[in-house]
């Protein structure tokens, strides 16, 4: 049985749908992410949860009870703010018990807990601070803390990292995983990096203009989007049109006179077929695949970045750096991929 | 031309610098020297050094009587001020941008109006025979008529109309500092409205309110036209002392004491409160 369940979740401002008809389903202890574009209706999703916002209709059942029906401050939720939204006027010691005292948890248990949050955060020796005068990677885990030392039913996560430089994001990103496995505590994050969904989260939540665009693990999201929408986000992807024949008894796409046997259920007719830049390769046998001129190459540490002009249009191609030679820039070069390296979605089906 | 680079800061800030010497420093250091001025009755101001004029406000409880009461006004106006202006800069805030633009100015309205216009408006209803008198005698809150004409609740409930919107506008200020997401924690953590206003919002606002207070106590124990019109000459402050002394007695030595010794009371209580809120709020606020 699901712990949470977002039911036909809906948001209208005036006429303007900014969440429409969400249906998400969240086991206890998963970490889901709420992934997309600015104005997708992430965050105003999480808000709902929350109840900072009005739903406009729909559910949220939380282990059967609706959530929507419990005010905001009795909700037990731990939430985390992309500013962190921490209380600037007491030390970190009081923040983090603030949430404790409203459940008027005794001093000294108070203390202990505070106490055993803050070492799970590492930041033990720092209670006596204001938060003025931590580092802004610090003042993201006394945000952290303060959420979790009230042992939320549900810790909602909004852009907690986006405020921190890159380095520092990805340790982040790192013990954010760690504490959310240590403690089990079920996590909805919210972020527009699919970089940070994919290394987080168990499922993503790809959302687009207020809808749902795909909910699957991030490897399957990323092997096998949904849509062009959900393969553009997740990474970089190429998109070209093709055409879909069948010949005989099996159905061939035919890019620019590149043909692949293709899954006999593909729509026949145009189509746009989107590949993965990382899995085009070079080839030189000139019966196979599309013909391209290097047109630039940049160094990327662990790989290549190749732009490649091509009769589709400019491609982008990624070449694991393992120390072979590469193709230098103005070289000819032949392009080809795999069967099952495609995504193929008929036109105007989008 | 060539001109030294070390007098060039000093010729640009010259022009205001010289507008402020000439129109508020020479002035100030005028009265001041002049309260050292000797006057008589037939004799007039005489140049010669004397202390007395200090010497009769500082040993005359007649004077005793009037600072204090300037004092009790101007602390009653900013208590008052607080305990309106706070909510009111609050709601104001959490409004809509269009009704906030229009409450603002209902807010700052007073401001407006001439300080003699709103004064005598003022007046017309404070008489035994004006409108809050009739009314309350005809709701039977009260049994006689209630005169706040020439009486120290008049001169604050007309001080505290006219200087509510400083106290408003400083709080707002340091409302729209805060971060509008900390209330929401707040509420997520589990506190309830009130609970996030007394513990949350109040304390990251008090610097503004303390701002705010010195500035409404200031203007209320130097104000002049208000407690001139509803006070009277019967009810003195510091303020309408210093004009008669000036104006009727024409004794101006000793409206010239008593005008720096108001000065330095204000200068002392606004500076000694500033250091308190610096001292208190150093940790936090920076």
């Amino acid at each position: 049985m699901s712990y949470l369940a977002l039911e036909r979740l809906t948001k209208a401002y005036g006429g303007v749908l900014a969440v429409e008809a969400l249906d998400l389903t969240v086991a206890r202890g998963e970490f889901i992410s709420l992934l997309g574009p600015s104005g997708c209706g992430k965050t105003t999703t999480l808000q709902m949860i929350a109840g900072f916002v009005e739903p406009t209709s729909g559910r949220a059942m939380l282990e059967g009870t609706d959530l929507f029906g419990v005010r905001p401050n009795k909700r037990g939720l731990g939430v985390v703010f992309q500013s962190y939204a921490l209380f600037p006027h007491v030390t970190v010691a009081e923040n983090v018990a603030f949430g404790l005292e409203m459940r008027g948890v005794p001093r000294a248990e108070r203390e202990q807990r505070v106490k055993q949050t803050l070492d799970l955060v590492g930041l033990s020796g720092l209670a006596d601070r204001y938060p003025r005068r931590m580092s802004g990677g610090q003042q993201q885990r006394v945000a952290l803390a303060r959420a979790l030392v009230i042992q939320p039913a549900i810790l909602l996560l909004d852009e907690p990292l986006s405020n921190l430089d890159a380095k520092l994001r990805e340790e982040m990103q790192t013990e954010l995983r760690t504490i959310q496995r240590s403690v089990g505590t079920t996590t909805i994050l919210v972020t527009h990096d699919q970089g940070e969904a994919m290394a987080l989260s168990d499922r993503i939540v790809i959302m687009n203009k207020g809808r749902v665009e795909q909910i699957a693990r991030p490897d399957e999201a990323y092997a096998r989007p949904a849509s062009a929408f959900v393969a553009n986000f997740l990474g970089k992807t190429n998109v070209v049109s093709a055409k879909v024949v069948s010949e005989g008894s099996r159905h061939i796409v035919d890019i620019a006179g590149f043909r692949l046997p293709v899954p006999d259920r593909s729509p026949t007719g145009p189509v746009t077929v989107t590949v993965r830049p990382e899995r085009i390769t070079f080839v030189d046998d000139p019966a196979l695949g599309i013909r391209g001129c290097v047109h630039s190459r940049v160094f990327q540490g662990t790989h290549w970045l190749f732009h490649i002009e091509t009769e589709l249009g400019a491609l982008i191609v990624l070449r694991q750096n393992d120390g072979a030679a590469v193709p230098l820039e103005g070289e000819n070069v032949r392009l080809a991929w795999g069967e099952n390296d495609l995504l193929i979605e008929a036109l105007g089906a989008s | 031309m060539t001109t030294n680079p070390k007098l060039a800061p000093l010729l640009l800030s010259g022009p205001a610098l010289l507008v402020f010497i000439g129109l508020v420093l020479a002035p100030l250091v005028m009265t001041a020297l002049l309260s050292f001025y000797d006057w008589g009755q037939y004799k007039g101001i005489v140049a010669e050094f004397t202390i007395k004029n200090w010497h009769e406000v500082i040993t005359d409880e007649y004077y005793y009587e009037i600072f204090g009461r300037t004092l009790r006004i101007a602390l009653f106006v900013t208590a008052i001020s607080v305990v309106i202006g706070v909510p009111e800069a609050y709601i104001l805030n959490r409004m809509s941008p269009q009704w906030r633009g229009v409450f603002l100015l209902v807010v700052i309205g007073p401001l407006l109006i001439s300080v003699v216009a709103r004064t005598l408006g003022w007046a017309l209803l404070f008489g035994s025979t004006g409108l809050i008198s009739q009314a309350l005698l005809t709701l039977g809150a009260v049994r006689e008529p209630i005169d706040l004409m020439f009486t120290e609740s008049g001169v604050v409930i007309a001080l505290t109309h006219v200087l509510v919107p400083f106290m408003v506008l400083a709080v707002m200020a340091a409302l729209q500092r805060l971060n509008p997401d900390v209330e929401n924690a707040a509420m997520s953590l589990g506190a309830s409205g009130f609970t996030v206003w007394r513990r949350v919002i109040l304390p990251q606002i008090v610097p503004g309110i303390l701002s705010g207070s010195v500035i409404v106590f200031a203007l209320a124990a130097s104000a002049f036209a208000t407690p001139a019109i509803i006070g009277g000459r019967r009810l003195k402050v510091a303020a309408t002392l210093a004009y008669d002394e000036f104006l009727n007695t024409l004794n101006w030595p000793l409206g010239a004491a008593i005008a720096m010794i108001l000065l330095g009371a204000l200068v002392a209580i606004i500076v000694g409160s500033n250091r308190l809120i610096e001292r208190r709020y150093a940790q936090v606020f920076e």
